[in-house]
């Protein structure tokens, strides 16, 4: 479904990203963990097309996107959850998801935003207040229904544990889980990691900007050099 | 006869205001949306005046007509603002956000639209020397008496459409799909981006309805005073942007607010003060306000993103 190649990414100076290679296969869960400042943001700005790439590729279907503007890759079904859930906070919960399905043709936009409505009743009882007085929680709902209303084929989610409550964080993962079962792929960057690699199928594990490790998530999970490295005792 | 005299001055002043309200939106508009103050307006403004004049006095360039019809020169002289306001934003909004990113978001995109400011002032006096030009269209004795005060009706209707534009404006931003993205954009551009709204596609659109604002409100203006100049943006320029600290920087309505304060405190100040004194009362008032409300009458608390 997704494959990256040989991805570089440089801010000016900085080389964020050094020869990347990795895969998201259809209706998978795929996880990148790794420290602050590894590079894991860099990477899936660079997949929607937020952040240039000085050279490798990019294919998303069969085809390659590298030349397309980020909102061409969101018509063809990237989406990016972002970090800090960054929800419009002038905007009505409504709003925030009629943007979200922004590219969608009106006629489709009602459904999708009633189907999240219907999914979400804490959001369908805030519909028309502003995003700004929602609950952190509610928030990440939010976020993830501005993004569901798109249409996502490949789903991807930086840092969407961040801010939340253990219990919160669990009925998150839970509602990943749920998402990747109707069929939609998912690409999860986290800090949470083991909940992240109980969660995924695969995960890749980067470091200074390159993938240091890959492999099944069970197994990476139970890797012990990596347990110590960054694992460290994050619910 | 005093308060008949300062009742007079008030209709005027509220006249007056009317050319503020959308010289201030447009400025209010570019804030708003991208935070950025657009110094080209007043240009812009002058632009669509002298263009009118040139067209309905001269015609056509190289001879190709004679003078135009007044309500003709004037609607090409607001497609002359607009075509300058989307060269403004080719050559210092885009290009500089494409070149540099956010870190020079506002002093370099700032300067060059001074720089167009002046460059569109010193091509008109080029071509059409520094002189006030007399504008004249069949609207030259229509004013209305009524209870003995003197309503110019090209005036009121100017009052009435200046608001209609700003309504109009308020729906599109609050109601429809393009005025969801701008105040996607206004409030966050990168992840509008993300949101699949094509962020430069539709930045040109800010640009077009500033040249639009200008160039509507100036052919107001030479409608009803009946006369253009080289240096009328400057004059409008200035009141517009107090009007829209006044009225609060990103709010429509606040633009109309400010627009007909700025208007009335200008004419009272010059009955009661002398014509000097106009922009110490305009700008003192400003000032004592911001002292008290600093995001203006109806402005938000946050200063900055997403006003709208």
């Amino acid at each position: 479904m997704l494959k990256v190649e040989d991805l570089e990414v440089r801010y000016g100076p900085i080389h964020a990203l050094k020869r990347v290679s990795m895969t998201v296969g259809k209706s998978e869960i795929v996880t990148v963990v790794g420290a602050n400042g590894a590079g894991k943001s860099s990477l899936l700005k660079a997949i929607v097309g937020a952040v240039k790439s000085s050279s490798g590729k990019i294919i998303f279907e069969e085809k390659v996107v590298n030349g397309l503007t980020a909102p061409d890759r969101v018509k063809s079904g990237l989406i990016l959850v972002p970090e800090g859930r960054q929800i419009f906070v002038s905007m009505t919960v409504e709003e925030n998801l009629l943007i979200g399905a922004y590219s969608q043709h009106s006629s489709q936009q009602r459904q999708a935003i009633e189907s999240i409505f219907d999914r979400f009743k804490n959001l369908a009882d805030r519909r028309y207040q502003l995003a700004s007085v929602l609950s952190g929680g509610e928030q990440q709902m939010l976020a993830i229904g501005r993004a569901m209303v798109a249409r996502p084929k490949l789903l991807m989610l930086d840092e969407p544990s961040l801010g939340l409550s253990p219990i919160l964080v669990r009925q998150l993962f839970e509602l990943i889980e749920e998402l990747n079962s109707e069929g939609i792929s998912i690409l999860i960057v986290e800090q949470n990691t083991k909940l992240a690699l109980k969660t995924a199928q695969r995960g890749y594990v980067l470091e200074l900007g390159s993938v240091r490790q890959q492999g099944l998530a069970s197994e990476l999970a139970g890797d012990k050099g990596l347990a110590n490295a960054y694992l460290g005792d994050s619910v | 006869m005093f308060f008949e005299q300062l009742l007079q001055q008030v209709i005027n002043g509220l006249m007056l205001g009317s050319i503020y309200i959308s010289v201030a939106v447009a400025f209010t508009l570019t804030i708003g949306i991208l935070n950025f103050l657009n110094f080209t307006i007043p240009a812009l403004y002058m632009l669509a005046g002298m263009v009118g004049w040139s067209l309905s006095h001269y015609g056509l360039p190289f001879g190709i007509s004679g003078p135009l019809n007044w309500a003709v020169a004037l609607l090409i002289g607001i497609v002359c603002a607009i075509l300058g306001s989307l060269l403004v934003e080719r050559f210092t909004y885009r290009y500089f956000k494409m070149k540099h990113g956010d870190a020079t978001e506002h002093a370099i995109p700032l300067v060059s639209s001074l720089g167009f400011l002046l460059i569109f002032e010193y091509l008109i006096l080029i071509a059409h020397g520094s002189d006030t030009r007399g504008f004249s269209t069949p609207f030259s004795n229509t004013d209305l008496r009524l209870f003995g005060f003197i309503i110019s009706i090209p005036q009121f209707l100017s009052l009435i459409f200046s608001i209609l534009i700003v309504a109009g404006l308020s729906v599109l931003l609050n109601r429809t799909k393009l005025g969801r993205a701008l105040r996607a954009i206004a409030e966050n551009p990168e992840v509008a981006t993300l949101m699949g709204i094509e962020v430069n596609k539709i930045v040109p659109i800010v640009f077009v309805m500033t040249g639009f604002l200008c160039g509507v409100s100036a052919s107001i203006f030479a409608i009803n005073y009946h006369e253009v100049s080289p240096y009328m943006g400057d004059h409008v320029g200035t009141k517009a942007i107090a009007a829209m600290v006044i009225g609060g920087l990103g709010s429509v309505w606040g633009a109309i607010a400010g627009g007909l304060i700025v208007g009335l405190s200008e004419t009272l100040s010059i009955y009661f003060f002398g014509a000097s004194s106009a922009q110490i009362t305009v700008w003192g008032l400003l000032l004592i306000l911001l002292v008290f409300k600093p995001t203006g009458l109806f402005g938000h608390n946050a200063i900055g993103k997403g006003k709208f």
